[in-house]
């Protein structure tokens, strides 16, 4: 049976993975395809600096919140394997700064060591009255991504540069499934007026010195558009920008000024940093994650395809959450197509 | 008198922020660095720089709680202005983990240090053969970018530093009115302090850029400490030893008891070898003397035996050095004005 994994960034590559740890040995004849117009580095997964941490609120989606404690505790699991290097896995702690203090995050128990700041430690982020300290996890997908696609290389999966146009395309007659991870331009497959482009912009810059995460919140202005540091394993980012409906992929010099005036407001050594590239992609926002099944017909032809997009800021912190529970869709489409059965005794 | 010129023996972080302090204190005087080593060849460049205090016998609590209570203060503020980076110091949060329970376990600094706190149950999982923690932030002293800034601190207070091996303190009672010995271990030969020893410490500095974080083993043999550019990775403590060759089983021995702490390390590069000797003592000799041959005096400051915590301590006691050399000031200004009467 073919599965076609339209998207190759975080979440398609790790989608596929998983799937095909999990059923290519239940289903020997499982042929698995990856399809992407772009690829590492060149996905939205590529910018993002790797840090574990989701949104503030979960807005009561508790799913999503297990989806991350998931993708957190499995990432844990592999922070002592060799494999962890290579994976751009690491730990890192830091600070999350805010000017009035808020209740207590989702996830202050799946980090480690979270703690509200003391009076000493704020007198670092003038400005800023209430803050939080943890210890999380970074992974970097200019490792990340490159690792997931060897494992899968490695199992047979065959990777195809294009656009994909439609379902109808990447699927054959008969018992095919596609699973559909194309982030922020899902809306080209399938209009999808829920999903929107949440553009940001980060500098990255060399500033070894630092070795903390810092996120600052305003209230007023929303995630991600108030200035966050986020030191990686050879550069560090410097973002805090997140526009709503923005389909603009260029660099702007208004929004590089804002970052860098705010970042070395936050940190005055970071004005000795130098720049070394800058960069600006679109998260693909929406209210909650698309994560169902859909059989989708056109004249002839019909295919089961599993959705998993919509990650907004969060597809690395929520991603391999979301790849189990795409897989147990999987399970359940082959489930229904008898391929999957339990084994039969013998009589 | 004249502007008194000051000498100050050693170049280490001991010898250049005390002299940074005198500076600091005494406008009026002429201070200069005497050294037969600079950096990056002082034995502070092999130390990680961490500002973890060692806790010193014969010196009282309260004292060495003051020491290193200025001294965090002090480079706080550096690591919070735009000069961090060119200075060296930076923020570093991390794990000090205990096999067994110390028996104390509020060590004297902890609410010196940031965010002090036992570690949880989840982050001790992440050491098996560990059953106690404690979590915290505190500064780290990179070299040599550190001592490099202290000496352009000094050199535009008008600090001049000058390669000489001195072999005597006597042999500058000519040129100098008061002398400061910051020799560090150098002070065995130099005043033949029979108190001083060495405490051999071998490193491996690592390209390791994803550790963040430090983990020190509270046994205090073993420890890795990020700096900028590399990891600082330790460590041994041979008391007594002078060899500053590298010991190939040590190495090994430290390698593979940091990758137990950390296993990540296993992928590190670029894997470099330092030896350096504490100049350790039961008790930092911070006082004064004053030499004294056919009649002429020389007034003396000792600053010397920090042993493993010099960076810890070294603003403290480098302060200290240069009220003891305001004492030494006006006690030969009180003389010379004797000598009028």
């Amino acid at each position: 049976m073919r599965v076609a994994v339209i998207g190759a960034g975080v979440i398609g590559l790790s989608t596929a993975l998983c799937i095909h740890e999990q059923y290519h040995s239940l289903v020997p004849s499982l042929e698995m395809e990856v399809y992407a117009d772009r690829y590492t580095p060149h996905t939205t997964s590529d910018g993002a600096a790797g840090l574990w941490q989701p949104y503030l609120s979960d807005h009561g989606n508790l799913q999503e919140t297990l989806w991350n404690k998931e993708t957190f505790d499995y990432l844990l699991g592999h922070l002592g394997s060799p494999a962890a290097k290579e994976m751009g896995l690491f730990l890192i702690s830091g600070y999350n700064l805010f000017t009035q203090p808020v209740p207590d995050p989702s996830w202050k128990n799946i980090v480690l060591g979270f703690r509200n700041l003391t009076p000493k430690e704020l007198e670092l982020f003038p400005g800023y009255s209430y803050g939080w300290f943890n210890t999380a996890l970074m992974l970097e997908c200019r490792s990340y991504l490159p690792w997931l696609t060897n494992r899968l290389m490695q199992r047979g999966v065959k990777f195809f540069h294009k656009k994909v146009e439609s379902f109808q395309e990447v699927s054959g007659d008969g018992m095919d499934v596609v699973i559909n991870c194309t982030g922020v331009r899902a809306g080209e497959l399938q209009p999808d007026p829920e999903l929107q482009p949440g553009r940001g912009q980060v500098i990255k810059v060399l500033a070894p010195w630092v070795k903390h995460f810092i996120i600052t919140h305003d209230t007023e202005s929303g995630i991600y558009n108030s200035p966050y540091i986020i030191p990686g394993s050879e550069f560090t980012v410097l973002g805090g920008i997140y526009q709503h409906g923005n389909w603009n992929e260029e660099n702007s010099a208004q929004d590089h000024k804002t970052i860098w005036e705010n970042c070395c407001r936050l940190l005055p050594a970071l004005q000795k940093a130098k720049i070394v590239q800058e960069w600006s992609g679109l998260r693909p926002a929406r209210p909650w994650v698309r994560l169902e099944r859909e059989t989708v017909r056109h004249e002839h032809f019909q295919a089961e395809v599993i959705h998993n997009y919509g990650h907004g800021g969060f597809g690395i912190t929520i991603h391999w959450g979301c790849a189990m529970a795409a897989a147990r869709l999987f399970g359940s489409i082959l489930q229904e197509k008898k391929l999957a059965s339990p084994p039969q005794p013998r009589l | 008198m004249a502007a008194p010129k000051v000498a100050v023996v050693g170049a280490g972080v001991i010898g250049l922020s005390t002299a940074l302090c005198i500076a600091e204190t005494c406008p009026s005087c002429s201070v200069m660095v005497l050294s037969d080593q600079f950096s990056p060849n002082t034995t502070s460049d092999i130390a990680a720089g961490m500002l973890i205090p060692h806790t010193y016998p014969g010196t009282p609590m309260h004292v060495q709680k003051q020491w290193f209570k200025e001294t965090f203060t002090y480079l706080f503020a550096i690591s919070n202005s735009a000069e961090a980076s060119e200075a060296g110091i930076h923020l570093v949060s991390g794990w000090q983990v205990f096999k067994n329970t110390p028996k104390e376990e509020l060590p004297f600094w902890s609410d010196v240090v940031l965010g002090f706190r036992p570690m949880s149950e989840a982050e001790l999982q992440k050491f098996p053969q560990h059953r106690f923690g404690q979590a915290f932030t505190t500064l780290k002293c990179d070299c040599p970018p550190y001592l490099l800034w202290l000496e352009k601190r000094l050199k535009a207070t008008g600090v001049q530093m000058y390669t000489r091996k001195v072999a005597d303190l006597w042999e500058l009672h000519s040129e100098y009115n008061i002398v400061v010995n910051c020799a560090g271990i150098g002070a065995h030969q130099l005043v033949g302090d029979e108190k001083l020893f060495p405490v051999r410490g071998q490193v491996l500095k690592v390209h390791a850029p994803w550790v963040k974080n430090f983990i020190r083993d509270g046994d205090g043999l073993t420890y890795i400490y990020p700096g900028i550019h590399r990891v600082t990775l330790g460590g041994t403590r041979e008391k007594e030893s002078w060899s500053l060759s590298p010991d190939p089983g040590a190495t090994k021995g430290i390698f593979d008891r940091c990758c137990s702490l950390e296993p990540s390390l296993r992928g590190a590069q670029d894997i470099k070898v330092k030896v350096g000797l504490r100049p350790s003592r039961q008790c930092v000799r911070l006082q004064r003397e004053v030499l004294s041959q056919g009649g002429v005096k020389l007034p003396v400051v000792h600053n010397y035996g920090h042993g493993a915590g010099g960076f810890s301590v070294h603003r403290g006691t480098a302060k200290e050095a240069a009220r003891l050399v305001g004492e030494c000031i006006a006690a030969l200004q009180g003389s010379s004005l004797r000598a009028k009467l």
